[in-house]
């Protein structure tokens, strides 16, 4: 995963000059949201369920590798084939050299945030081989040669004229095909049957793995997941190797929380659970099935403070709730997780080098902790990583400086009360009724949108002695 | 996975089980399952607390009316989703229904589980009694005469399923794959109807796999259908039948 060169603060910029994408974001998230609240509030009467999915979370991390280990014994047993990817470069390796072994020529892709992460597409095309997203929004994506914004909604910053221009300009679609969002539907069934009914490999993400059976879970609502999986004769599960539960009653809590959580459904229109190859007797299901278990980063993770980003059940609720994400939309956090979520797990994954600056981009407000099913403590690694940042060196040397300016007079009260004497009189002969307009140097950019109040004539210090009479 | 690869991912695994931070591994055990509290939307009055959901036909909005018999329950729920809900107190009513569901779309062949996989006696005989015919959906694995098969099958405006359960609290039925019931019944049609008994509903997803722990392997694969296929991914405007079926039917069976 890496981060992309143009710096965070040139990124928000632009972003906040997209006008149009950010009206769709906004439009989109407060829809969302208000049909997730919908969702929840048949949850809120009690927040055991959601301490039971955190407990399923911490419980199965903290013993993970005697689950995966289960589970791959478990996964064997029904007649799959599992493999253990320490590195993104591994899981594409091996991906591709099955694709090449077993002489495929089409492949369609269920949505998969692993196989973002460690870039899977374009290797695989290189290769010749035809891919094909199927979810509906990342097809979208994939036709536009954009890059999804969100998590669970790929195209939250596309409005549907984004994507009725993109139906035209690459399919040909007349204005009859696009003329509604049911229409455009329609044309993708249309446009994606032919492909799947073609393809000869299926790659999908994993929802969650269940240790006990040996089995993958992928929800979808759209039946993309079920088609890949059950139609080419080749199927391959990409896991991020934190995404177990230990068993199917775990299993069970997790739906429940997913669903509602994610999408504001109960469940999600398909919880498709799948135990291996086609078995004897049965009429479809894949020949080959194949798990492919990605660390590329998760165990550095999993042995830190910030092992709890790895309970994330990617629903994507903190993007939706999160104040700065709905300003500025998903692309500006430049790394295939945005929002709350991605700002940990950015920086956690890559290192802090990599995304030095995501950290920064939350008020701290609680809102994303608040809405996880399963309680993360954002806020917290935000900080963590905020110092982590600082101690890596990656602050601006003015803001260091100044730490250090501030640190040797906050020592010197002497000092401390002439320095704030000076700046007092200096801040008083920038302003005008009350207010500074304009800062100078790095200062500027807290006065570029807005004004600066001035401090008051008088320091606390100063009121305090003149009150009591007294030395201060 | 070579001998190797395992013991790799043991030891990298184990290493960093041992210094990572996990908060929150207090509360209910999460193998000793309880099923959660329920997921009702009525206060103890029996006032409805739901707010209105912004998109009309989202799960939300359904009233759960928690205390109404299973069947009632599963009917409300379903119907929020826009499924259709059927009664038939006999195998025969249930033919007819199908039946009346394959002349409204013009079809007399049908995309079937078979009657020892459905544990319905009977059912394909009515149907047949009826005109109807059923389609073997066998397909060849491999070569050019594959995707036509698969065409031909896709082509086919009803598929007809058995259930091996059904969920009260989301009106959910769960299939589990095998021989004579095939995935494609339920997924490659634009209309799914599915026949279940009564006295398999249960309560939600976690009590079923709570209790039922050995369906989930019991072929290579289960699954939960909550209505029909959707998708919101468009400005979240909710559209239907995207790849799997627009219309799901199930046939509430009184056995």
């Amino acid at each position: 995963m890496n981060a992309v060169d143009v710096p965070f603060y040139r990124r928000v910029e632009d972003a906040l000059t997209k006008t149009r994408m950010r009206q769709a974001v906004r439009h989109t998230s407060g829809r969302a949201m208000e049909s997730r609240r919908a969702a929840i509030a048949e949850l809120d009467s009690s927040d055991a369920i959601r301490d039971q999915a955190r407990a399923i979370r911490s419980r199965t991390l903290a013993a993970l590798d005697q689950h995966l280990d289960t589970f791959a014994t478990n996964v064997e047993k029904n007649g799959g084939t599992v493999f253990f990817a320490e590195t993104g470069e591994d899981a594409v390796e091996y991906i591709r050299r099955l694709a090449r072994d077993r002489g495929i020529r089409t492949i369609v892709k269920g949505k998969s945030m692993v196989s973002e992460e460690i870039e899977l597409n374009p290797v695989l095309e290189l290769d010749g081989f035809e891919v094909v997203e199927t979810d509906l929004g990342e097809y979208i994506v994939q036709l536009d040669g954009d890059k999804p914004s969100h998590i669970v909604a790929p195209i939250l910053h596309k409005t549907k004229e984004d994507c009725a221009r993109v139906f035209k300009e690459k399919l040909g679609a007349s204005d009859e095909d696009v003329a509604g969002v049911p229409q455009m539907t329609q044309l993708a069934r249309r446009t994606l049957r032919k492909a799947f009914l073609k393809a000869d490999m299926g790659i999908t993400g994993v929802n969650f793995g269940v240790a006990e059976t040996g089995s993958v879970t992928i929800c979808t609502n759209e039946g993309n997941g079920r088609l890949s999986s059950s139609l080419p004769r080749v199927y391959v599960a990409m896991m991020g190797m934190e995404r177990l539960v230990p068993t199917a009653a775990d299993l069970g809590v997790m739906l429940e929380v997913l669903g509602r959580s994610g999408t504001g459904q109960r469940l999600t229109v398909y919880s498709n659970i799948l135990s291996g190859p086609r078995r004897p007797g049965e009429a479809d299901g894949p020949e080959e099935f194949h798990v492919v278990i990605v660390d590329n980063g998760r165990s550095k993770v999993l042995a830190s403070e910030l092992a709890e980003i790895l309970y994330c059940i990617r629903c994507g609720a903190c993007l939706y709730a999160c104040p700065v994400y709905q300003q500025i939309g998903g692309h500006a956090y430049g790394s295939v997780y945005s929002g709350p979520v991605g700002s940990v797990l950015s920086p956690a994954l890559a290192g802090i080098r990599a995304f030095h600056d995501l950290p920064h981009a939350s008020t701290l407000c609680g809102a994303c902790r608040e809405v996880c099913p399963v309680r993360i403590d954002i806020p917290r690694m935000l900080l963590r990583l905020r110092a982590e940042g600082v101690e890596a060196g990656e602050s601006p040397q003015w803001v260091s400086l100044g730490m250090k300016v501030l640190g040797w007079l906050g020592t010197r009260p002497r000092m401390f009360n002439l320095a704030g004497r000076v700046a007092a009189r200096a801040a008083g002969l920038a302003a005008s009724d009350g207010w500074i307009r304009e800062l100078p140097l790095h200062l500027s950019g807290w006065t570029a949108s807005r004004d600066f109040p001035a401090p008051a004539k008088e320091s606390f210090q100063e009121r305090w002695a003149k009150r009591h009479g007294g030395a201060s | 996975m070579t001998p190797a690869n395992r013991q790799r991912m043991r030891d990298v695994t184990g290493r960093a089980v041992r210094t990572g931070l996990f908060p929150g591994g207090v509360g209910p055990h999460p193998h000793d399952h309880q099923p959660p509290p329920a997921l009702a939307g009525t206060n103890d009055a029996g006032v409805d607390t739901l707010p209105t959901a912004a998109i009309p036909g989202t799960a939300s909005t359904a009233p759960p009316a928690a205390g109404l018999p299973r069947r009632e329950r599963f009917r409300a729920a379903l119907e929020a989703i826009a499924g259709v809900v059927h009664e038939a107190s006999s195998i025969d009513q249930a033919a007819s229904i199908v039946a009346g569901l394959a002349e409204r779309l013009g079809t007399r062949a049908i995309l079937s589980w078979t009657d020892e996989a459905m544990a319905l006696p009977g059912l394909t005989a009515a149907l047949q009694a009826r005109g109807l015919s059923i389609v073997d959906p066998d397909v060849p694995q491999r070569g050019d005469a594959r995707p036509p098969r698969l065409a031909e099958l896709a082509a086919l405006p009803l598929g007809l399923t058995g259930a091996d359960a059904g969920l009260a609290e989301t009106g959910s039925v769960v299939l589990a794959s095998g021989p004579g019931r095939s995935r494609m019944a339920s997924l490659l049609v634009p209309v799914h109807v599915a026949v279940l008994r009564v006295d398999r509903l249960v309560d939600s997803i976690s009590t079923l796999l709570a209790t039922r722990g050995d369906l989930v392997a019991a072929g290579s694969n289960l699954v939960a259908i909550t209505g029909p296929s959707r998708t919101a991914d468009i400005e979240h405007t909710l559209s239907r039948g995207v790849h799997g079926p627009g219309e799901v039917h199930v046939i509430l069976l009184e056995a």
